[in-house]
């Protein structure tokens, strides 16, 4: 399994644990996770998938950016893909920073970068037997540049 | 020379394809070369061709970029992740 993209269920408790912080008086944790719902229309699970190697170097510059830009102290990302049932993570982003504003900041950074640059694609399935790709963000060639 | 063009995501359903190699007679191949090609090859790639990044050796490319013999070019639609 990837530091950065997981085909097993994500693990947030080790993911808190590898990256704990003494110097931190925050941690944020932000999850993503499969709703039963998109635009009306009930759904059944997802199935996420990446370009694994791009996905790890665009994820690696995003946790280094967080930390840079928002003086935090650590951010560790993890992407799961594979077939999601409802509820599961589908991303994981811990922040430790010195205290909160700075890991609020860095976390809701690090999530929009990660839906903006990251090279994973989402298939819904529906309740009804249909699936379909979302609509997405173009790449624009500046994904992968850290700082 | 031949290059394997690599299909992602909702591109995967247009296509019908994980892959498709291509073969040219010319010893060097541009992007936007392979472009030409695919689009022939299928063209319900059409116009979504306009948003899709190439990657190669984990660097986004520009149309400009010739690719050499052997390579592995990934076509990435807007991504959806999170």
């Amino acid at each position: 399994m990837s530091q950065w993209i997981c085909e097993a269920p994500l693990d947030l408790f080790r993911l808190l644990s590898e990256t704990e912080d003494a110097a931190s008086g925050a941690v944020v944790v932000f999850c993503g996770t499969v709703r039963n719902e998109n635009e009306g229309r009930p759904v059944e699970s997802m199935a996420y998938e990446a370009h694994v190697s791009l996905a790890e170097k665009v994820l690696r510059a995003i946790e280094q950016e967080a930390v840079a830009k928002f003086h935090a102290r650590r951010c560790r990302i993890q992407h799961r893909i594979g077939h999601l049932q409802l509820g599961e993570l589908s991303v994981a982003i811990v922040v430790w920073a010195g205290h909160r504003a700075e890991a609020y900041e860095a976390s809701r950074y690090a999530i929009d970068e990660v839906k903006r640059r990251a090279p994973i694609w989402k298939e819904e399935h529906y309740l009804d037997g249909q699936s379909r790709f979302l609509d997405g963000i173009p790449l624009t060639g500046s994904e992968e540049a850290a700082l | 020379m031949k290059v394997r063009a690599v299909f992602y995501g909702g591109l995967r359903q247009d296509t019908g394809v994980r892959e498709e190699l291509v073969e040219v007679a010319q010893d060097q191949l541009s992007v936007e070369e392979l472009v030409a090609v695919l689009t022939m090859r299928f063209p319900a790639l059409g116009s979504r061709l306009r948003a899709v990044a190439f990657v190669v050796n984990d660097t986004i490319v520009g149309p400009g970029y010739i690719l050499a013999d052997g390579d592995e070019a990934g076509l990435l639609p807007p991504v959806s992740g999170g």
